[in-house]
């Protein structure tokens, strides 16, 4: 639960704190963004916001707020002249400011962000693109090895029972008479026919299991990715 | 007090260890620079995020 929770304490006390942000916000607004901590970056970033809509009421009360506030006075001037003339314009009445997650910091880990002013309105719409230029490289990444792996399989299978076959043809002539040396050699040539016959379906075997094998993969990634897709339009309703 | 009756086998020790287990970084392909980055942070190759480049992030990249 949030309960309770209101003031982001970043490990200080109220005066440290207090001096802390004020020193931060001022360089923020007067570089319109600075690079902290994350944790620092959203408690300033509250504040911030505070400023900005006293900027855009611009009563006096308002503006000595911020001038007391702010440790520069030309940084002040500067936030009640964004106001009036920037952010007053703006349909929304909020989010002038944006925290961006900015790696980890190397000394102690810390994660930092980047603080923001947002003076130009950002364009929304981004959604779409980024999934339909995913899809493609996934169906290309997961072929390549759909279509070797059926062929090295295919031949191993059908060598062995070749093999076989040739030799039984082998044993057997050589038991049988002489007499019968025209069986056998018409047993030969029915043989060696039926290697042919063998090799030729095996040569069609590998050729056939290849688009079989890659058709049958491919079938299931479309239909992922069109899954993938109605989530995205369901995200976007 | 409460004390341990037998002493913990090795096996015993073992299988309760088998869930200490590290688990790997998920990455995201950055949609600009197409590097590998963490989600839901600046790219640190090329300082996009969200389809727009984070200036200064960019200029501390090309020093």
């Amino acid at each position: 639960m949030r309960h309770r929770k209101t003031v982001h304490k970043i490990n200080k006390q109220p005066a440290h704190r207090r001096a802390l942000l004020r020193n931060l916000l001022t360089s923020f607004f007067k570089h319109e963004r600075v690079i902290t901590t994350r944790a620092k970056a959203k408690a300033a970033q509250r504040i911030a916001e505070r400023l900005i809509r006293y900027a855009i009421s611009g009563t006096l009360a308002d503006k000595r707020r911020i001038i007391s506030y702010l440790r520069e006075r030309d940084v002040a001037h500067k936030l009640i002249r964004l106001g009036q003339e920037n952010f007053a314009k703006r349909e929304h009445r909020g989010g002038f400011t944006a925290v961006y997650k900015y790696g980890f910091r190397k000394g102690d880990g810390a994660e930092m962000a980047i603080l923001t002013l947002l003076t130009e309105e950002i364009p929304k719409d981004k959604k779409k693109r980024k999934k339909k230029v995913a899809e493609p490289e996934v169906i290309e990444a997961v072929e390549t090895p759909a279509e070797e792996t059926p062929v090295e399989t295919a031949p191993a299978e059908e060598t062995t029972p070749e093999a076989t076959t040739e030799s039984v043809a082998e044993e057997t002539p050589e038991t049988e008479t002489v007499s019968e040396e025209t069986a056998t050699a018409e047993q030969k040539v029915e043989a060696e026919s039926a290697e042919e016959t063998e090799e030729k379906p095996e040569q069609s075997a590998e050729e056939t299991p290849e688009p079989e094998g890659a058709e049958g993969e491919q079938a299931p990634e479309k239909s992922q990715s069109e899954g993938e897709e109605g989530e995205s339009e369901k995200e976007k309703e | 007090m409460a004390l341990p009756k037998r002493r913990h086998s090795l096996q015993r020790k073992r299988k309760r260890r088998t869930h200490w287990k590290l688990k790997g970084v998920t990455a995201v392909k950055c949609p600009n620079c197409e590097n590998l980055m963490l989600p839901h942070r600046v790219c640190p190759h090329c300082g996009y995020y969200n389809g727009r480049p984070i200036i200064s992030v960019k200029k501390k990249k090309e020093k």
